[in-house]
């Protein structure tokens, strides 16, 4: 995939767990694991702005895209 | 994934379905026996079997067709038809008691196919590999009883039809035939390939976070 998840960098940096992040953004621990092993097909603006809003990031600091070789 | 109630017309036609292969199943059970009966000899020639024939009859008959009050000279040209033997060789009622089976089978397998899928729609399952197998298995049964029809058709056609003598009627070569039901099988497989479609956008829409 070319876009990648970088979700548990940004949890490590903010010292959060999934568990914390997923009760505070309001998705279920399942979605969360499948954003961050990049298995998801598409990410709702929603979605992408409750978790930025929590991790006090920017979309770029989780979405990172990469060319395939 | 369950969701809420499944529409009124949804849960009719499974109950209808329901009924429909209940009722198959008796007439399978009465077919065995009534095979194994004629298996052992025990109606001797004593049955009278009647079976549809697949081709067309010409005769000229004169008649009137009372519409809107009025009375209109008509003439009876073509019908089909069914014959009736008296007293069945063995020979035929055995291929006929073993073409029953075949038939009812046949049917069985449609409609416990067919009531399955419609099981899982009325519980909210809708775009599943499970479906999609459904509808190709109805897609190829219904298929394989049109090849079925058609083989039969043409052996009566051949073997009886194309025998039969009468004073004042005349039997075409003109076969019935059954495209309709492969134009129904066509039908229900492109829709499984529907289905398939149905299925990537549900698991695209799963994988949406």
């Amino acid at each position: 995939m070319a876009v990648i998840v970088n979700l548990d960098v940004m949890l490590a940096k903010r010292k959060m767990s999934l568990t914390e992040l997923s009760q505070r953004v309001g998705i279920t621990m399942s979605n969360l694991s499948i954003l961050k092993k990049g298995k998801a097909k598409a990410i709702r603006f929603s979605t992408l702005e409750k978790i930025c809003e929590v991790l006090e990031c920017q979309p770029g600091d989780i979405l990172e895209f990469q060319l395939d070789k | 994934m369950k969701t809420q109630k499944a529409p009124l017309s949804i849960r009719i036609i499974y109950w209808l379905t329901s009924f429909s292969l209940g009722m198959l199943n008796l007439v399978f059970i009465g077919a065995i026996i009534f095979n194994l009966m004629v298996n052992f000899n025990m109606f001797s020639n004593e049955l009278d079997l009647a079976i549809e024939l697949p081709v067309k009859v010409n005769f000229l008959e004169k008649g009137n067709l009372y519409l809107n009050n009025t009375d209109i000279e008509v003439e009876l040209v073509e019908a089909t038809s069914r014959i009736q033997f008296k007293d069945t060789p063995s020979f035929i009622s055995r291929k006929i008691a073993f073409a029953l089976i075949i038939v009812v089978s046949f049917g069985i397998y449609l409609f416990w196919t067919f009531r399955k899928f419609i099981k899982n729609v009325k519980d909210g399952i809708v775009f599943t590999m499970d479906n999609i197998g459904l509808l190709k298995k109805l897609a190829y049964g219904i298929a394989a009883f049109w090849l079925f029809s058609t083989v039969y058709l043409n052996i009566v056609r051949h073997y009886i039809a194309s025998k039969l003598e009468f004073d004042n009627i005349e039997i075409t070569s003109d076969v019935s035939n059954y495209s309709g039901i492969l134009y129904l099988a066509l039908f229900i497989w492109v829709l499984a390939h529907i289905f398939m479609t149905g299925l990537k956008l549900q698991e695209d829409q799963d994988l949406t976070i």
